[in-house]
């Protein structure tokens, strides 16, 4: 079963470096959440794995194949981007049943059977030109392609942007019976974390272009907690453990800290221990306040 | 919301068949064919379209042309504003093919090497098939300009098809660049055109009779050329384009 391999890969625009030497492996048959803060990165390593763009240097791979300008590797995969209403200065005046003729005819694995099913299930007009359309229908759109396609490597870039809830519902739905059905691979990048956490089955963290942590959702959320009390006790029961995103409040603290793979986290100081969410943990980690390292290990 | 847990990964085989399949080449031409193609239809027939128009409509200020012969002058111009129709769709078409299709077909994961000659061939296929109508056309007695006047016509459109790709091009490595390309032509083109006519330049250029003895050939062999390096020329800059 192939891989989607990414090594070493470097992104500058100018003299800026937006993605700092990334190794990944995506492996097959997973669903991946990919996160980051704007700007991270998220888009331009997703528009390099799928060869939409030329990587700086670095190479990626499916299987043995390298991806850029390779038919045959680009069979593999989908990736779904955004949609944007305006081309350059002028509205986007293709119509949405004739970028759907176009996938149909370019993308070599399309289900057209499916492709109806979701334009019902979307209630979605295809008559209706892409400038017209709201932001919502535009994620339809792009959530239509990505599914219909039946890649082997589907990657959707904020799938659910301008979706409301119950839509999304309905996005995630899908999603699950088509990965339990085919077992194709997804990477998702997304900011509406919480909801999307329960899908993840490997969730990969972008930082300022660098990835932060990619690990298996449950074994991370399983070594993370949320220590609180007062800030003495705090330090006494977190000591040893990098604090993050400590906050505040008088005299009472409350830091994050992650243990080790397999490692309870106990204390006989007076603190709350909680579990944490994935947003929280995200938070954590990226967020601009709070303050990084304290009390390293 | 289902989580990840509920339900079993389903049967692999299928998609790892599917997966292992590659496409045959014949259905990716087959799709490529359908693509392009309908793309030239839409140019050919806006082409079609604007020459009827433009020969239903001028004979109409020409005071010469009487009521009884407005038929048969349709018949002998319509060729030749067809054809210049067609120029004028062989420079516009490509700015918005670039524009418009470039990135979809790109995020549908055809890759630049086949996306850019496709632009390239449509484009150049418009030309040629309006060329071949109008030798045609001679050969039946309708519109049957000189071979030197066919030629020459053939140059110029193949001329503005080559000017159509390089700023089509120009559209997705700076707009700013080709805001002054689109500026810069018409404006200058303009000027020339105006300067001539008004100072009554009489230059030998503009009559077809310098161009007999083969000197339209050389020039439909240099149009044709020039085409050609718009195209390699394309392709090397397109080749490592963002798309967004």
């Amino acid at each position: 079963m192939s891989s989607i391999k990414a090594s070493q890969i470097v992104k500058t625009y100018g003299k800026k470096e937006v993605l700092h030497g990334i190794d990944l492996e995506l492996e097959a048959g997973k669903i991946y959440g990919l996160i980051g803060r704007n700007g991270a990165g998220k888009t331009t390593l997703l528009s390099i794995l799928s060869a939409q763009n030329p990587a700086t240097s670095g190479t990626v791979k499916v299987g043995k194949e390298p991806v850029w300008e390779n038919p045959a590797a680009l069979e593999h995969i989908c990736f779904s981007r955004e949609l944007n209403q305006m081309v350059g200065n002028t509205a986007n005046s293709m119509k949405v049943k004739e970028y759907l003729k176009i996938a149909s005819l370019f993308l070599p694995h399309w289900d057209g059977e499916m492709e109806q099913k979701l334009i019902r299930e979307f209630q979605l007009d295809t008559k209706k030109r892409i400038s017209r359309l709201s932001k919502g229908m535009l994620s339809m759109v792009t959530i239509v392609v990505a599914l219909a396609s039946k890649a082997e490597f589907t990657i959707l870039d904020e799938p659910v942007a301008g979706l409301d809830v119950v839509a999304r519902e309905t996005f995630y739905r899908l999603l699950m019976e088509e990965f339990t059905e085919s077992g194709r691979t997804f990477v998702i990048s997304t900011h509406i974390i919480e909801e999307a956490a329960n899908v993840f089955e490997e969730v990969i963290l972008l930082d300022e272009g660098s990835i932060l942590l990619k690990e298996n959702t449950e074994e991370l959320l399983e070594r993370a907690w949320y220590v609180s009390g007062h800030e003495d006790e705090v330090d006494r029961a977190t000591a040893g453990y990098t604090q993050h995103h400590a906050e505040r409040l008088g005299r009472s603290k409350g830091v994050t800290i992650l243990t080790e793979p397999g490692e309870a986290f106990a204390t006989n100081c007076d603190v709350t221990v909680q579990k944490v969410s994935l947003q929280k943990l995200f938070v954590a980690l990226c967020g601009e306040e709070g303050e990084k390292n304290d009390g390293k290990r | 919301m289902t989580g990840r847990d509920e339900g079993t990964r389903g049967d692999r085989n299928d998609l790892e068949t599917a997966a292992a399949t590659t496409v045959p080449r014949s259905r990716k031409l087959f799709h490529s064919l359908q693509f392009w193609g309908q793309m030239l239809l839409q140019m050919l027939g806006l082409s079609v379209g604007i020459g009827i128009v433009w020969c239903l409509l001028l004979p109409i200020l020409n005071e010469e042309i009487s009521l009884g012969s407005y038929l048969p002058d349709f018949l002998q111009r319509a060729p030749g504003y067809m054809m210049l129709a067609g120029g004028v769709c062989a420079w516009i078409y490509p700015s918005a093919l670039f524009q418009n299709y470039y990135p979809v077909l790109v995020s549908m994961n055809v890759t630049r090497r086949q996306v850019v000659p496709g632009i390239w061939l449509c484009n150049g296929a418009l030309v040629w098939i309006l060329f071949g109508v109008q030798v045609l056309c001679a050969h039946l007695g309708m519109g049957a300009p000189e071979s030197e006047g066919m030629s020459l016509a053939f140059a110029g459109c193949m001329a503005m098809a080559a000017m159509g790709i390089l700023i089509g091009m120009l559209v997705l490595w700076s707009r700013v660049a080709w805001a002054i390309a689109i500026g810069v032509l018409s404006i200058g083109t303009g000027f020339i055109v105006g300067l001539c006519c008004g100072m009554e330049l009489e230059l030998s250029i503009f009559n077809v009779a310098f161009w007999q003895g083969g000197r339209a050939v050389m020039l439909s062999v240099a149009g044709a050329g020039f085409y050609l390096l718009a195209g390699v020329l394309a392709m090397a800059v397109m080749r490592k384009i963002e798309v967004r």
